[in-house]
């Protein structure tokens, strides 16, 4: 009877230029030691030896894990997700390039790997452990870029709970064997949802135009493709940019604007407890204002004030209401600050519980606070400023 | 109809439009003219929505610019501006950033291809349709921006200073053309600066005069020769309204330096 052989049998191994390299870079630093120290007399540094030849090794393991992802997960492969798209693939059947959850032939590519440390170096715990963080960090963004938010939030707020059980054994495990069910249902939610929004992309794209760019392109050229040559021309020049009847505005859910700010304080919460630092009222009144300004510059570029200081003092229109709102939530976010560093100085300055929820307060107010993007670029009270000859050469080189 | 309500902007501290009221009926071509500085393309700016008055507001057809969220959208898809130095992406292809342009204001694609096609031939850029925007000469690029504001099929056109920015003359002669017979559609209505009197004359209803910060005239072109009186071409009706010292102070330039 013919055996069955387990699907993608060792395709999910490296390829054999790869591991040829990986063997050669090693081979040569060790066999360069050798001869140095054969030839100058001179005794072994085992400490630095030791641990840059740890180097090559966790190196390898992240670099298997980085191939692991790119190579078989759609979310980070454009043309792949592109192909797969436009083939009757479904969730619930394998991807034809390999999986991108973990099979046996991983175990065996590790297992190679922390036997190389083992022999060498006495150890190979750190191995399998730096492999499986790289993986499952990847599994997270992975989980972002296709916008499955429930688990990639879960597993954003379930490691730096890491920190605070560095030293137990048994909450570690349990956190990490909480990380590695949050990531395989997730991942497998994801690729349930397949094929990802269209319009994800494009928003990635105008945020992030490098990264993203390559991810919309790829679709682009699909046979059949709805997308636009609007969305293909994203920037359309002056004026049309500024007064486009379909321009997009950066618009954060509330649910997200909450989230976002929980995790923050979260974050800084069990880092400091980790560290068994606390937090100053003057990091929490840099934090407001460097976000402030970051709101400002955002909700700000590319507009001006209907009329200068002068123009201000001269008309006695010292406050231009329709202008002046963008400050008012960036201003109520340093005045927190100011606030809650007062409030902590008198109180219990070394508590990080207060710190982290102011923290996660100002983020809140900077989201969620008005005017909206939208509601700001359309109705305030500015002016459009045409690009200056500089933006001018930038975003030619941006759009080519 | 596009409607200016008590408007008066300032830079600085610079008055540039003092109580400007201006009413353009749908279906009218209106050509805003006067001295250089005189707020010309402030005032379009602020009726296009690129530039929030210090006073006073500009509405498109009844709806006011910036009142609300809605009612922005709804006018940036019936108006569209054209700049006196617009900036097009410089890798596209022509052709490629009027389909762009047109899709963003929802022209049906197929004809909008046909238009841009046509238009294209038009202002003598079919072979350069396909080449990238950054080997356009300035004045193809002008001519392109101009054919961006076309395509858009927007009933409500604000023109700044079209005619000029290195157009050729045949470019110059086919957008005059152009502009008098969507003039005379019903459903477009055209707010346009120039400083071409010869261009001018043919195709407008009614003119503006912008001086000193304020109107100084707004009529037909037979009303403004009756108000100044003037029975010359047209170039001489606006000498006489932008600038009457004109005559007097090219003697002066001319005459002798007593020695």
């Amino acid at each position: 009877m013919r055996r069955r052989i387990p699907f993608h049998s060792n395709a999910v191994w490296p390829p054999p230029f790869i591991v040829f390299l990986f063997v050669l870079t090693y081979g040569i630093f060790y066999g360069g030691m050798w001869l140095i120290l054969y030839c100058s007399g001179a005794r072994s540094d085992l400490d630095t030896e030791s641990m840059l030849g740890t180097s090559f090794v966790i190196l390898g393991a992240v670099s298997f894990a980085l191939f692991r992802l790119t190579r078989f997960h759609p979310a980070f492969h454009p043309r792949y997700a592109a192909w797969l798209r436009s083939s009757p693939w479904t969730w619930n059947r394998p991807l034809p390039l390999g999986p991108i959850l973990l099979v046996w032939q991983d175990v065996f590519v590790i297992a190679v790997l922390a036997g190389v440390a083992w022999c060498v170096h006495a150890t190979a715990a750190f191995v399998p452990i730096t492999f499986g963080l790289s993986y499952l960090i990847g599994l997270n963004i992975a989980m972002a870029v296709t916008r499955t938010w429930l688990p990639c939030l879960l597993m954003a707020f379930l490691w730096p709970a890491l920190f605070l059980t560095q030293d137990k054994d048994f909450p570690t495990g349990c956190i990490v064997a909480g990380l590695v069910i949050v990531a395989w249902a997730g991942t497998r939610f994801s690729l349930r949802t397949f094929p990802w929004s269209r319009n994800e992309l494009e928003s990635m794209r105008d945020s992030a135009p490098n990264l993203a760019k390559s991810l919309a392109s790829a679709e682009i050229r699909l046979p059949g493709s709805e997308k636009s040559v609007w969305a293909q021309v994203s920037n359309l020049g002056w004026p049309f940019n500024a007064l486009s009847p379909k321009a997009k505005y950066y618009s954060i859910p509330r649910l997200a604007s909450i989230s976002l700010s929980l995790l923050l304080g979260w974050w800084v919460y069990c880092v400091t407890v980790a560290f068994e630092s606390s937090i100053v009222p003057a990091a929490i009144l840099f934090f407001a204002i460097f976000a402030a300004f970051i709101r400002l510059v955002l909700y700000c570029n590319g507009l001006r004030t209907p009329f200068n200081i002068w123009g201000r003092l001269a008309t006695g229109r010292l406050i231009i209401p329709g202008f002046d709102r963008v400050f008012v939530t960036p201003l109520t976010a340093i005045g927190i600050a100011i606030a809650g560093g007062v409030v902590i100085s008198h109180f219990d300055p070394s508590s990080p519980a207060i710190g982290a929820g102011l923290l996660a307060l100002i983020l809140y107010i900077l989201l969620e606070g008005g005017p909206t993007m939208r509601e700001w670029r359309l109705t305030g009270s500015h002016e459009h400023r045409p690009p200056t000859l500089r933006e001018i050469n930038r975003r030619a080189f941006r759009s080519g | 109809m596009i409607r200016v309500v008590d408007v008066s902007h300032h830079y600085g501290v610079r008055p540039v439009l003092s109580h400007i009221n201006l009413e353009i009926p749908s279906g009218e071509l209106v050509v805003l003219m006067g001295p250089n500085g005189a707020g010309k393309s402030t005032l379009l700016g602020i009726v296009a929505g690129l530039i929030s008055p210090a006073k006073g507001h500009a509405e498109i057809n009844g709806l006011r610019r910036r009142s609300s969220q809605e009612s922005e959208t709804q006018i940036r898809r019936q108006a569209v501006f054209l700049s006196d130095q617009p900036w097009l992406p410089e890798f596209k292809t022509g052709r490629e950033w009027l389909m762009a342009i047109g899709e963003l204001y929802d022209v049906e694609p197929e004809r909008l291809m046909d238009h841009i096609t046509r238009i294209l031939a038009l202002f003598q850029l079919t072979e350069k349709g396909e080449s990238p925007i950054r080997t356009y000469s300035s004045g193809q690029k002008k001519k392109l921006a101009i054919c961006g504001a076309l395509v858009t099929e927007a009933p409500i056109l604000i023109l700044d200073e079209p005619f000029t920015g290195g157009l050729d003359p045949a470019a110059i002669l086919s957008l005059g053309r152009v502009l008098k017979r969507l003039g005379d559609q019903r459903d477009k209505t055209i707010f346009m600066s120039s400083q071409i009197a010869e261009m001018i004359e043919p195709i407008a209803h009614r003119i503006a005069i912008l001086e000193g910060t304020r109107i100084k005239a707004y009529d037909t072109l037979d009303g403004l020769r009756a108000a100044t009186g003037c029975t010359g071409s047209f170039a001489e009706v606006v000498e006489k309204l932008v600038n009457p010292q004109t005559l007097e102070q090219i003697e002066n330039y001319f005459k002798s330096p007593q020695r």
